[in-house]
């Protein structure tokens, strides 16, 4: 686990998943948009960042070595401390009928791969927006 | 003796070959990890540049001409990695993604190898090719849908040709599915749902002017478009076209359109004089359009003679939602030959529900909870 604070004033998101090309996208343009980036390479790493870290939202790939992302999800919503975190969850097409359950565990919102970088940081601030109105 | 001296280097030979067997796998192992090793290595420094270029809105051009400048061993190692990126987006920065193989000469050298002697060789540059998009040699990919002498290559290529989605493929596609050397129907249909209704119009002149093959595919694939734009086309076949297959495929595209003005045609074609096997696709299609005239016409299908026409209905009037409910009711409760299939549609719509169908309350009947 990486020994990583996350700033008090600055937003702060996890991105898990197990393609590090996927994780360094996601990471790089959401640094570029200002936000405070921590990264997990599997579902296990994933839980454990968030409620060490408590990030703002967290972006989970369905299908991770370890927890999936709608496991890692139930987990997060099962814990009092870190219940409040936002999720979304990144989703293979084929995998779109877990979509249904991830929004039934309570995830915020979903995006499906191939998917386009600028689409998930508009995501990820319409979900931090709704929660902050 | 000889026996003893045969079986002993048959034994030996045996062993050798095994050793030599087991020496090479090792080897061409060691050598695939080495390489593999040596790419990633080789990749290593323009990894953060390909991520730069991709999620930058306005992308570096010192970055671009650093991986166009990449020399051979480099490119080498690059080129798949850069594939392998694109496989994984949308959007701007696949684009420039693409548009770094195009100008690097990857199109063109995948374009030279769809001539290639060898099948797998076609099929693989077919497939690279289906994700580089409008940078993708189309007629080329057309050519081999329609004409490769290898029904894999020509699967393949029909497959890009759909993921490369530009509509002006529909005709070829089309052709594809119908010709002498035709690809699997669900090939060409997938890869033409694609294409967007863009395609509808080259669609339409197939449902009209076509063969039957050709007329019953477009028939479906623009009912899978929602292609409201051949609405008109489709209520002439669905009532006049010779082939009863072609008018069942262009019922139940006017059904997944849902255009309601397609409700008198599909009433005529549930009409006693047509054949069963219309009607019972005819009495779904009116359910897909809904409204108020769908549940009344569904109620008098309930009592059908066949089976499959008054099963149909009922089915139809169970995704109809509460204002179907008294007529399936009705139904159930009565003696017609449709009571038993109304009954099945209330009983399974209640164990979904949860809550029991059977007596309508007026609020339920107005559409509120």
């Amino acid at each position: 686990l990486a020994v990583w604070q996350l700033g008090d004033d600055v937003t702060s998101v996890l991105v898990a998943d197990d393609d590090r090309d996927i994780r360094e996208l996601i990471s790089f343009k959401l640094q570029a948009a200002g936000y405070d980036v921590v990264t997990a390479n599997d579902g296990d790493e994933a839980l454990a960042q968030v409620i060490a870290l408590r990030p703002d939202i967290a972006v989970l790939d369905v299908m991770m070595p370890g927890k999936s992302g709608t496991e890692v999800l139930r987990a997060v919503r099962e814990h009092a401390d870190v219940g409040k975190t936002c999720i979304i969850l990144l989703t293979a097409k084929a995998q779109e009928a877990d979509v249904a359950s991830g929004f039934a565990l309570g995830a915020d919102d979903y995006v499906v791969k191939p998917f386009s970088p600028r689409e998930l940081l508009s995501r990820v601030q319409a979900v931090l927006g709704r929660r902050v109105s | 003796v000889n026996a003893y001296a045969a079986f002993l280097v048959a034994g030996l030979a045996l062993v050798a070959l095994s050793v030599g067997l087991g020496t090479a796998i090792v080897l061409r192992r060691w050598r695939r990890g080495r390489a593999a090793r040596r790419d990633l290595a080789l990749v290593e420094p323009f990894r953060s540049l390909l991520v730069g270029l991709v999620v930058d809105d306005t992308p570096d051009q010192a970055a671009i001409g650093r991986v166009l400048g990449a020399d051979k061993r480099e490119w080498r190692a690059l080129e798949p990695h850069l594939i392998a990126m694109i496989r994984k987006l949308r959007g701007d920065g696949r684009d420039v993604l693409v548009g770094l193989l195009d100008q690097r000469g990857t199109v063109q050298r995948l374009s030279r190898r769809l001539h290639q002697v060898g099948a797998v060789r076609r099929a693989r540059a077919a497939e690279l090719l289906g994700l580089l998009g409008e940078h993708a040699p189309r007629e080329q990919l057309e050519h081999l849908a329609l004409h490769d002498r290898d029904p894999e290559v020509r699967v393949v290529a029909a497959r890009a040709l759909g993921e490369i989605g530009d509509p002006r493929s529909a005709r070829a596609l089309l052709a594809a599915a119908v010709g002498p050397k035709a690809v699997p129907l669900r090939v060409a249909a997938r890869s033409l749902a694609r294409l967007g209704t863009a395609a509808a119009p080259d669609l339409v002149h197939d449902l009209v002017h076509g063969q039957l093959a050709a007329r019953a595919v477009s028939a479906e694939i623009l009912g899978l478009l929602g292609a409201t734009t051949a609405s008109a086309a489709l209520a002439v076949a669905a009532e006049q076209d010779q082939a009863l297959d072609v008018q069942i495929r262009s019922v139940r595209a006017l059904g997944r359109i849902g255009v309601p003005t397609a409700l008198p045609v599909l009433q005529r074609c549930a009409a006693a004089d047509q054949p069963a096997p219309m009607r019972a696709v005819a009495a779904r299609a009116i359910g897909d359009v809904g409204g108020p005239i769908a549940v009344e016409v569904l109620g008098r299908l309930l009592d059908d003679g066949s089976h499959r026409v008054a099963s149909n209905a009922a089915r139809a009037l169970g995704r109809l939602g509460d204002r179907a409910l008294p007529t399936l009711r009705r139904a159930a409760n009565g003696t017609g030959p449709g009571a038993k299939y109304a009954a099945e549609v209330l009983a399974e719509l209640r164990s979904r529900s949860g809550r029991d169908v059977t007596s309508v309350t007026a609020g339920s009947l107005a559409g509120r909870p």
